[in-house]
Order: C-alpha cells, then sequence, then structure tokens
C-alpha cells in the first residue's frame, strides 16, 4: 500500500507539473503599451552606453515640429537586451503582433534584416530606409530640411555596413565610437612625456614609466605602471590589435579576421573552401610582435589578468599615491566616459584624455625603410611617421603633408605613402556602427518614424547627441564644442569627426566560422598565453625582469628580441594548427 | 556523547589524540587567519595596508570604524542604507520562512487529514529530486509578479515551507506528547491557542536553532539580492559593490575591512552564545520517501 | 481487510473533521507558495526548453546544449569544461573530503581538548559570509601575500603570471586554488546535523563497547558511524543532487568571469541568471538556459536514483 501510494504521489506531481507546462507554453505574452493610430511611434529601444536621454529630448523636439500633424512618440521603457537575436526575435514576430515601429537597437548584421535573415522567413524584418531616410534630407528642429542629402553626410565606408548583399538598407546608423587608447594625462605629465603618435613613441612612454624618468622613480617603487588591463576575455585589447593589424594592412586584417578572401567583384570565399592561410602574413607577425610587447603584464598593474572592468579603470583614473596600483594607458573607447562618469568626481575625470590608436611604427618601415625606395633607417621612418600623424590629427591635406615633411625632412613622399599613413591614423575601430534605428516592416506610423530618423541625422540632433550622449555625431562635424567640458570627451569628438577618419569594425562572421573550425586561437585569450610564451622563449632559469633592468641599463633591444621570437613562435604554431584544422573539416566533408 | 580521555588510552591512541590535535589546532589557525588579518587590516592606514599588508599595524586607527559609516557607499547608497536593509530582509525572511516551514509542519505532524501523507510525499521528493537550472525560469515568474526590486512583495518568495527546516520541525512537532494539547483542548483552548502556547514554546529550541540558522544565512545572502534586489543592497552585496567598485578613495581598503568586521561581528557572538542549542536542535533522521 | 478495519484506518472521526478548517487555512500559503514558486517555476523551466522566444515548438535549446559541450555557448562559456571542473570538485568533496570529515566531527564531538573552541573556530567561514571570505582569500593568495611568498621561498616553481598576478590568475593554479580552500574548510567537521546526530548517539553504547573490549578505532567505525547511518545516507543522497552543480564561489573569486579556466556548472547556470537579470529580462531568451537545466537535471536523476537505491541497500546492511 506504501509502495502504490508513493506512485500516486508521484504521478500526481508529475501530472500537476505537465499542466502547469502547458499553461505555460500556452502562456501568452505581456502586451505593452504601445498606440497603434499610425500617428504615434512606438519606439523600442536599448539602453546602452550613451544612456537614453538623447531619444527624450529628440522625441520633444520632434512632437514641437509636428504638433499640427499630430505625430507623438512613444518611448516604451529601453531595456539594456533589447539588441541582437533579442531584438531580432521580437521584430520577427511583426508589427502586428508588437505593435512598435522603431527599434533603436544594435549588434544586427545588415543581411539579418533582410531576406536572408536568419529569423526573416524570407521577408525582410524592415523597412528598406534608403528612399524613405537616407536619400532624403535631414531635417532641423526648426522643421526645416537641410541642403544636402542624408547619404552626403555619411562615408561611403560607413554606410555600407547597413547594407545587405541584395544592396537595401535597412539600418540607420546613429552613432559615431571608436577604440583607442584612454591616458591620464596628468600621471604623463610627471615623466615629462608627449603622447605617442606611434607604437615605438608609445613604447619609449612605457620605458619611461618603468624605469623612472624626469625625477620619478620607476614602477617598482612608485607603483604606478604603464598600463592596466581588464581580465577576461578581453575586447579593449583585442580591439587594439584590430587596429594595429588594419593599419599596416587593412586588406590583410579584413582577410584575417573575416577569414574571407573578397575578390576584385566583392565576392567573398571564405578559407574553408580556399584554404587561405591566414596566420602566414607578414602583417600577422608585426602584430602579433605588439601584442606580446603590449601584453608584457610586466608593465601592467600587478593582479591585471584578474581585475575587474571597474577595478582597471579606478587605477587609471585615481591619482598614484605610492602605495595603491596605478597606470597611465588603458585600451578603452571613446564610450569610456560614460562608463566612469558615475563612479569619479569631475575633478579627476579632467585629468584623462584620449588618443586615438598610435599607429604602429612597422608601417613606416615599410613605406620608407630600408627596402624601399627611401632607403630610410627605422628611427627616421618613425619620426617621419610620427610628424605625418601628427599633420593628420590636425586636417592637414595631403599635399600640405608632403610639402611639410619635405622641408622638416628634405624626402619627398609620394602622395600613395602619405595617404596610406594618413589613412592609417584616420582608421577608427568601431562598434558604434553596429548601433542602428530600424523602422519596423509595415509599421503603422511607419511615415511618422521616417521624418524621427531624418530629424536624428540633423545637425541640430548631432549637436543633442554630443551634450547629451557625450558622444561624437555621425552626421555633422560643424560642432559647438563650448558646452563639452570634459577633456576626454572632447578628445573622442574631435578623432571621430578627424576629416581623416575612417570606421572599420571586426567582422562578426569569425565566431561562426572559427567554432566549425573548432580553433582555440580566438585572440581573445591573448592575454593570458602571451606572458607564458615570453618566457618560454627568454629561456627556463633567467631572470624575465631583466627585460627592463638587466645591469641596471634599459636595455630593450633584448626585450624586442624575445617579443619577436615569441610572436613567430606563436604565429607558426597556429599556422599549424589552422591548417590541420582545415584539412580536417575538408576531409570530414569529402572535400579534401 | 563519552568524552575521551587522554591518560585512560593506549599508547597508539595517544599519539592519534595528539595528532589529531595538532590537525584541529592548524585547521583552527587557517579558518580563524582571515578574520585576524581582516581585524588587524581595519585598524591600519590605506598607506600602510598597501606597504605591507600582512604586517601589524604600527598605530592602531579605530577612526576607521567611524568612516565607515560616512565613506563606505556605492553609488547612491551608504553603509547604513545597507545595515537597514540587511536588518529588514534578516527579521522578514526568518519569520517568514520560520513560520512557514512550522505551520506547514505543525499540522502535518499532529493531525490527520486527507492529503497528509501525499504533502509529505511531496516535500520529500521536492527536497530529493534535483531539478537544476530554474534560475531564469524564476527570474522571468518574479519580473513578471514584479516581485523584483519590490520590497512589499518580495517576503512571498522567500515563504518556503517545504525545505529542511520542514524536516527539522517535523521531527520535532511529532516528538512532542499529544497529552499536552489534548489536555489544552480539554481546558478549552483553540487549535491556534494550542499551537502558539503549547506547542511552540515547547519546540521553541528547536525554532530558536533554526531561526538562527535561517538568520545567518539571510545576513550573509547575497546571490539572491544580487538578482532580486539589487536597488535595495544588503551588507553582503554591499560589500561586494564596494570592493569591485571603482569608488576608490586612497585608504579604503581599510574601511572595507572595517565595514567587515563590523558586519560579521554579530552573526559571530550570535552563534557562538547558541552553538549547543543550535547543534542538539538541528537534527533530521533518514528520510523515508 | 475487512470493511470495518479499513473504514477505522482511513476514516476520520467528527473530532477530527471539526480541525479541518484550520489545518487547510494554515496549509493554505504554503502549498499555494509551493505550486507558483516550485511546480510552475520548474514545469515553466521545462517548457521553455522547447519554446523559441516566440513560443514556438522547437529543439534547437536542446541541441544547442549539446553543442555547447564542447564548444563556447552563446554565453561565452565552454558547458564541457564546466562540467568536467564540477566533477571534479564533487569527486573531491564528497568522496574524499566527506568521509574524513565524518572521522574528524566524530572526534570533535568525544570532546578531544578544546573542542568548544574549534567548533566555533571552523563555523567562521560559514557566519563570514562567502562575499567576505571570498575577498579575504584573494589577497591571501595574492602575489604578495602570505601563500605565495611561502612557496616561493620553499623554492615552488611558481608560473610567472603568479609571481606578478597571484594564484587566481594562472590557468594552472586557479582552480586548484579554490579546490584546495573549501577542501580545507570541508576537512574538519562543521557540520551541524552531523554533529547533532553524533550527540544523539548514547553514552552507554561507548561504555558497553569498553568493556567488551573495543579500542578507539572500534569504536568510531563500528558503533558510532553505524548509530548515525541513516543520517550519513541523508546526507550523502542531498550530496548527489548536487553531483553537477557543486560550486566553490567561482563567481566571487573570479569576479563574475569565471576566468581563468575556473567555471564549473553551477557558476554557469548562475551567470545566465544573472545576466538575464542584468538585462531586466525584457524579451530575453530563455530557452537556452532553460534547455540547459533540463539537460542536467536528466543527468542528474539516474545518478540520484541509483545513488539512492545503492545506500538503501547500504543501509539496510548497516543498520542495527
Amino acid at each position: 500500500m506504501k509502495g502504490s501510494f508513493k506512485k500516486v504521489a508521484a504521478l500526481t506531481l508529475c501530472l500537476t507539473m505537465g499542466a502547469s507546462t502547458g499553461v505555460s507554453l500556452a502562456a501568452c505574452t505581456k502586451k505593452d503599451n504601445v498606440i497603434v493610430d499610425g500617428k504615434t511611434i512606438n519606439i523600442r529601444m536599448v539602453e546602452a552606453g550613451n544612456g537614453v536621454e538623447w531619444a527624450y529630448v529628440l522625441a520633444d523636439e520632434f512632437e514641437r515640429v509636428y504638433a499640427n500633424e499630430g505625430y507623438q512618440v512613444n518611448i516604451l521603457e529601453p531595456s539594456s537586451d533589447m539588441s541582437g537575436s533579442v531584438a531580432l526575435t521580437d521584430m520577427a514576430m511583426g508589427t502586428e503582433e508588437t505593435g512598435i515601429d522603431l527599434y533603436i537597437t544594435g549588434g544586427i548584421k545588415a543581411d539579418e534584416l533582410g531576406v536572408d535573415g536568419s529569423y526573416a522567413n524570407g521577408t525582410a524584418l524592415a523597412e528598406d530606409i534608403r528612399e524613405l531616410v537616407y536619400n532624403q534630407p535631414a531635417i532641423g528642429y526648426d522643421g526645416v530640411e537641410e541642403s544636402v542629402k542624408i547619404s552626403d553626410k555619411i562615408s561611403v565606408e560607413q554606410a555600407s555596413y547597413s547594407v545587405d548583399s541584395h544592396g537595401a538598407m535597412y539600418g540607420f546608423q546613429y552613432n559615431n565610437t571608436t577604440g583607442g587608447l584612454a591616458v591620464n594625462k596628468k600621471k604623463l605629465d610627471q615623466y615629462g612625456l608627449e603622447l605617442p603618435k606611434t607604437t615605438n613613441e608609445l613604447w619609449a612612454c612605457v620605458e619611461a614609466i618603468k624605469l623612472g624618468a624626469n625625477g620619478v622613480k620607476g614602477s617598482a617603487e612608485t607603483k604606478n605602471y604603464p598600463f592596466t588591463y581588464v581580465s577576461g576575455s578581453n575586447g579593449y585589447v583585442v580591439q587594439a590589435l584590430q587596429t594595429w593589424l588594419a593599419q599596416y594592412d587593412y586588406q590583410e586584417s579584413q582577410r584575417f579576421w573575416s577569414m574571407q578572401e573578397t575578390a576584385a567583384d566583392g565576392t567573398k570565399t571564405d578559407m574553408l573552401t580556399n584554404g587561405y592561410e591566414v596566420f602566414n602574413t607578414l602583417a600577422v607577425e608585426e602584430m602579433l610582435t605588439l601584442a606580446h610587447q603590449y601584453m608584457d603584464i610586466r608593465i601592467a598593474t600587478n593582479g591585471s589578468t584578474t581585475h575587474s572592468l571597474d577595478t582597471a579603470q579606478s587605477h587609471l583614473i585615481q591619482e598614484n599615491n605610492g602605495y595603491q596600483p596605478s597606470a597611465v594607458f588603458m585600451f578603452n573607447g571613446s564610450w569610456m566616459y560614460n562608463e566612469v562618469k558615475l563612479n569619479f568626481n569631475k575633478d579627476l575625470l579632467q585629468n584623462i584624455t584620449f588618443i586615438n590608436m598610435p599607429v604602429i611604427s612597422a608601417l613606416g618601415t615599410r613605406l620608407m625603410g630600408s627596402d624601399t625606395s627611401y632607403g630610410l633607417d627605422d628611427a627616421k621612418c618613425d619620426e617621419i611617421l610620427s610628424y605625418i600623424v601628427g599633420m593628420v590629427d590636425e586636417n592637414k591635406t595631403i599635399a600640405e603633408m608632403i610639402t611639410a615633411v619635405q622641408s622638416e625632412f628634405s624626402v619627398t613622399l609620394s602622395e600613395d605613402v602619405v595617404k596610406e599613413i594618413a589613412r592609417a591614423r584616420g582608421l577608427n575601430y568601431t562598434r558604434g556602427i553596429e548601433q542602428i534605428a530600424v523602422i519596423n516592416k509595415n509599421a503603422a506610423a511607419k511615415e511618422p518614424a521616417a521624418l524621427f530618423l531624418r530629424m536624428m541625422a540633423s545637425d541640430d540632433f548631432a549637436q543633442t547627441w554630443l551634450e547629451t550622449a557625450n558622444s561624437a555625431p555621425l552626421y555633422s562635424k560643424n560642432l559647438d564644442m563650448t558646452n563639452v567640458t570634459n577633456e576626454f570627451v572632447r578628445a573622442a569628438v574631435e578623432i571621430c569627426t578627424n576629416d581623416y577618419a575612417e570606421c572599420f569594425t571586426g567582422p562578426r562572421s569569425t565566431s561562426g566560422l572559427r567554432k566549425k573550425l573548432g580553433l582555440n586561437s580566438t585572440m581573445f585569450s591573448l592575454i593570458t598565453h602571451i606572458p607564458s610564451e615570453v618566457y618560454k622563449t627568454y629561456g627556463e632559469g633567467k631572470n624575465v625582469n631583466s627585460i627592463f633592468e638587466e645591469d641596471g641599463s634599459k636595455s630593450t633591444s633584448k626585450g624586442m628580441e624575445i617579443y619577436r621570437t615569441a610572436a613567430k613562435a606563436m604565429q607558426e604554431r597556429e599556422y599549424e594548427h589552422c591548417m590541420g584544422q582545415w584539412s580536417k573539416w575538408l576531409t570530414e566533408h569529402g572535400l579534401g | 556523547m563519552a568524552k575521551i580521555t587522554f591518560r585512560k588510552q593506549t599508547a597508539e591512541v595517544k599519539i592519534t589524540y595528539v595528532v589529531f590535535l595538532i590537525f584541529y589546532i592548524v585547521m583552527a589557525f587557517l579558518h580563524i587567519m582571515p578574520l585576524g588579518w581582516s581585524l588587524m587590516s581595519s585598524v591600519k592606514t590605506g598607506e600602510e595596508f598597501f606597504a605591507n599588508s600582512f604586517g601589524l599595524p604600527t598605530a592602531i586607527h579605530l577612526d576607521n570604524y567611524i568612516r565607515v559609516f560616512k565613506e563606505f557607499t556605492y553609488r547612491q547608497y551608504n553603509y547604513l542604507d545597507m545595515l537597514w536593509n540587511s536588518l529588514w530582509m534578516l527579521v522578514v525572511g526568518v519569520v517568514v520562512e520560520v513560520l512557514a516551514s512550522a505551520l506547514l509542519a505543525y499540522p502535518l505532524a499532529r493531525f490527520r487529514f486527507p492529503g497528509r501523507s501525499f504533502i509529505y510525499t511531496v516535500v520529500i521528493f521536492a527536497n530529493t529530486i534535483p531539478i537544476i537550472g530554474a534560475g531564469p525560469a524564476k527570474f522571468k515568474l518574479m519580473s513578471a509578479l514584479g516581485f523584483v526590486n519590490n520590497p512589499w512583495l518580495i517576503w512571498i518568495s522567500w515563504a518556503n515551507a517545504f525545505d529542511f527546516a520542514f524536516i527539522v520541525f517535523y521531527g520535532n512537532f511529532k516528538g512532542i506528547s499529544m497529552t499536552y494539547s489534548e489536555a489544552a483542548k480539554m481546558d478549552g483552548a483553540g487549535n491556534l491557542r494550542v499551537l502558539f502556547q503549547i506547542i511552540f514554546p515547547q519546540a521553541f529550541p528547536c525554532i530558536a536553532a533554526i531561526s538562527i540558522t535561517s538568520a545567518i544565512n539571510v545576513w550573509n545572502n547575497y546571490s539572491t539580492v544580487m538578482i532580486y534586489m539589487r536597488e535595495y543592497p544588503n551588507l553582503a552585496y554591499g560589500l561586494y559593490l564596494f570592493n569591485t567598485a571603482a569608488n576608490y578613495v586612497a585608504d579604503s581598503k581599510p574601511i572595507y575591512f572595517a565595514a567587515t568586521i563590523i558586519s560579521c561581528i554579530p552573526v559571530i557572538v550570535l552563534y557562538a552564545c547558541n552553538q549547543k542549542l543550535i547543534l542538539t536542535n538541528v537534527t533530521a533522521g533518514g528520510l523515508k520517501g | 481487510m475487512s470493511s470495518e478495519i479499513k473504514k477505522k484506518k482511513f476514516g476520520y472521526s467528527k473530532f477530527e473533521k471539526m480541525n479541518f478548517p484550520f489545518i487547510y487555512l494554515m496549509i493554505a500559503f504554503p502549498i499555494i507558495q509551493f505550486l507558483v514558486f516550485w511546480v510552475y517555476v520548474n514545469a515553466s523551466s521545462i517548457a521553455l526548453s522547447f519554446q523559441t522566444a516566440q513560443g514556438e515548438f522547437t529543439f534547437r535549446n536542446i541541441s544547442a546544449v549539446f553543442k555547447a559541450f564542447n564548444t563556447v555557448d552563446s554565453y561565452g562559456l565552454n558547458f564541457g569544461e564546466s562540467l568536467k571542473h564540477s566533477l571534479i570538485i564533487w569527486g573531491i568533496s564528497h568522496l574524499i573530503v566527506f568521509p574524513i570529515s565524518i572521522i574528524t566531527t566524530y572526534i570533535l564531538q568525544r570532546q578531544i581538548f578544546g573542542h568548544y573552541v574549534w567548533r566555533v573556530c571552523y563555523i567562521i567561514p560559514s557566519l563570514m559570509g562567502s562575499i567576505i571570505w571570498t575577498t579575504l582569500i584573494k589577497y591571501i593568495v595574492a602575489y604578495d601575500g602570505p601563500v605565495v611568498t611561502l612557496l616561493l621561498q620553499a623554492g615552488a616553481d611558481l608560473p610567472e603570471m603568479v609571481r606578478h598576478s597571484g594564484l587566481l590568475a594562472s590557468e594552472k593554479t586557479a582552480l586548484p586554488t579554490v579546490i584546495a580552500v573549501s577542501t580545507i574548510m570541508g576537512l574538519v567537521g562543521n557540520s551541524a546535523v552531523l554533529t547533532g546526530a553524533f550527540s544523539r548517539v548514547p553514552d552507554e553504547i561507548f561504555e558497553s563497547a569498553k568493556l567488551d573490549g573495543a579500542g578507539f578505532w572500534r569504536e568510531c567505525f563500528q558503533i558510532a558511524i553505524p548509530c548515525v547511518w541513516s543520517t550519513l545516507v541523508m546526507m550523502m543522497t542531498f550530496s548527489l543532487c548536487s553531483i553537477f552543480t557543486s560550486d566553490v564561489n567561482v563567481f566571487l573569486y573570479s569576479n563574475g568571469t569565471g576566468e581563468p579556466g575556473m567555471t564549473t556548472v553551477g557558476f554557469h547556470l548562475y551567470i545566465i541568471t544573472y545576466r538575464i537579470s542584468m538585462s531586466g529580462g525584457a524579451r530575453t531568451s530563455y530557452g537556452y538556459p532553460a534547455a540547459l537545466g533540463l539537460v542536467l537535471t536528466c543527468m542528474t536523476l539516474p545518478v540520484v536514483l541509483i545513488g539512492r537505491w545503492l545506500l538503501d541497500k547500504l543501509q539496510d546492511a548497516v543498520e542495527l
């Protein structure tokens, strides 16, 4: 009886759970407070680093301008989750179900919104905004159309990220950001150092801080280190590496990260089919050498590999008091101000500035070095490289730069060389380009939503964006910086609005292919693996600190040799591993 | 249990005794060392802490304990806010958990009614069948019900009666002689009166023991606060935030340690004073289910 | 069974029936709370495993879980690695540490010199709470802490990462450090349940055993432990439920990243819920995490049932 009773109890419990499961499966989703009347734009937006205040300011202006037409803006509660696949699944439900007209979101590739998207089921999820928005002029806060079309206010490269394989444009970009170096200028000044423009100059700063300069003692005594890092899969470090690789050879960087070869006619083939030797290039060797150099934990605050983002940022921002860990540089992004403004007082934040990634010095050698017609030594190459970079930052023209170099160094550089350097400096690794506004397919308030986006492209909104989102606007470079009092924001905006600024981003398709191949070098683990490789290369039992402090002298040549040797070893190893994985995959699929 | 006397043992047992005693002493040191170090660090200056984090303090700075109340902050929350949150979560959490378990255990242990065995079996099943990974589903439900960051409703999710406390109460209530309640009923007492004036006083040591263990768990709970009550950080969560946040002043570390000492002394004292009560009353026999 | 006896066994007297309103009123709230927060939540979790975010039926989530066994999942974590770590932790804590802790608890209960003081000392980590304890441990195993200093002085060949950033910075030492800390804490008996069980073993049994010439260890293994066997079986049963979810505060030791190489299943599950909560849970995809839980439950159930069966057999063999 007891046994059968237990069975009855178990069965009842299971049935109850089963019934509840059924109820859950049938549970209807919560309806939000949407107003579907064709005049109210229902917006679902992501709450990200730039905050949401700008949206409400814009909404107020929009409603004021279109009061006669009765257009309203209904911003539903912003959520930090409303991006990527979450936004896509919402869009896939359709506007009839959700009532949403406009998504302000991010992390979505253009093809995902179009007919080829995995959520799309053959029909695009969004409205094509080429005629609705891009080929129209922006609309100011006075309701007057601007004199130029929106498509003329954005570079072709930037806009291309919103264009899918069929040439349709679904995403309206609104953010302009870049990765770079956050610098504590106050600490840097103590060593008598200038903001570095090339990686050699950055390394000179690292040495000065590590060993001491200008009457200030070295890191061991001051506890002030060149760098501070964040633990875990360190995206900031990877954006630095992506930038350096792109500076050295843009085409190569696109191949490397996307693992795709792009033919002259624009068609892409992935490396599974053409066996492209992604790790076997000089560009990658140069990038890995820099990676080994800068990811050396001895130039970072102790415990860097275990720091949270907050801790790492505090090392950068807090003043050096001689006993608490402190740093001068941190790989970060133009959005950093929004991350830290809550945690630190304004006085401390005024010490922080932002610089574009120093240009990889190997570029100077490649363009002007002993193997070229200019035949210059490495030091001269770097000096000229730095000089040109400075002029790029001042928005000088190519002709002006050529003239200036001729005058200063008695070297006549070709236009191509100067353009390539200018491009390298202007390359802005951006994730902001992935942040888009999307008009839902068949949205009831499609027309008002399009007008809303056109207002977002205006010079008036650019000012709003600058002052409320603390970020560079995408559609204007003529900005009134009077109200921008923070040094960091000012510097970041100037970089993004530079005449030579060119956005690029790491192709997201890599991760799928890498997973397919089971590649272990995703580059995210560099910061934990590299130090052990450097020490392996240097040899067992030696004092690895001597890269910096051998015989009390600043011996960097030995260090460079070690970094390059370790980088080459890693490159060879990853190359072998890659080729092995590819041939295994080909064999498994009957292609090899 | 019978005490083992050193003198009356064989040589072999004496050696074992000494070995184990040394083992216990070493273990005690290892267990107490972090607390001792925390205490030592709490009276240093920031400079002294970083210069020599494991050395003895050169001077005792008790003002760090005062500074906790002024400088221990995370964004808009200060120490007193976190202390208040800890206190109300403690009181409410302990009361609802103990009451829920006791009020479920009492009828099951003392009365016969339809469904009694079934409910008991369900409790045993719920405790022994491992259903894993319902965290996201629970969060979804709590969000939908509006419990997240809602101090007026969150206690409902804490009132879990189908847990280990039930098993302890069940055993305890079953062990109380029926004579007491029968006698009280004959004198005209109602069920509630019997429960609160006869049974609860009899079971007081058990209730106290469960309350104390529950109090310790609630006081130190950070994981559920981190997910469900982030806008009402308690001391445990606050300590986590303060330590990871960038809100450093130059000598924030000694303040952090002072805050940890302040927050853990009450529970240590509470446990030390009631150790015997807890150890003898938190009992559970085999689970025949 | 005759109808009379049946009636006596299953009928309720008038007196008993008078208590029914009181009883059902008392148990109403706990039952409803259980139905909502256990039955519905678990059922909902099972249902979510088979749903897309739009609510359509799919097996996609389950297959994503199986794929995640040997690759990185959508949360950036390698589930296979987490599972391996969890099994190692469970094996050490329940197959090695737990038996030792039974002996140490027993000896403490035999009132070895200073037992009261030792007990208070051993409970201190639990009283301090995980947050404080793990923070203190992080300092102790830091690059300038006593552990690394002592190890270096003893001539240990530590990875450079450890010399720079501490034991929790290197893949080789992070998880072993965390396991070592939890092992030290688990070796000494601080289980209230077990201590309570030992305290109820009558003294007379030891006296009569002594009279029969039983030595110290014989008293331990042949008298004391069999007396508390049912409690041990209960504890071992509970421990079986945590076979895949053993966690040693990895979240706190690793600042929520699980690196380097410290992820466990418990951490994996918690971090998913934590990230969902950080995002506000708005229209997020619950399918994958729910499927993860379901797969883990299906893996754990047979282990628990077989384990319980074995333990019941052992219990019958041991029972006096």
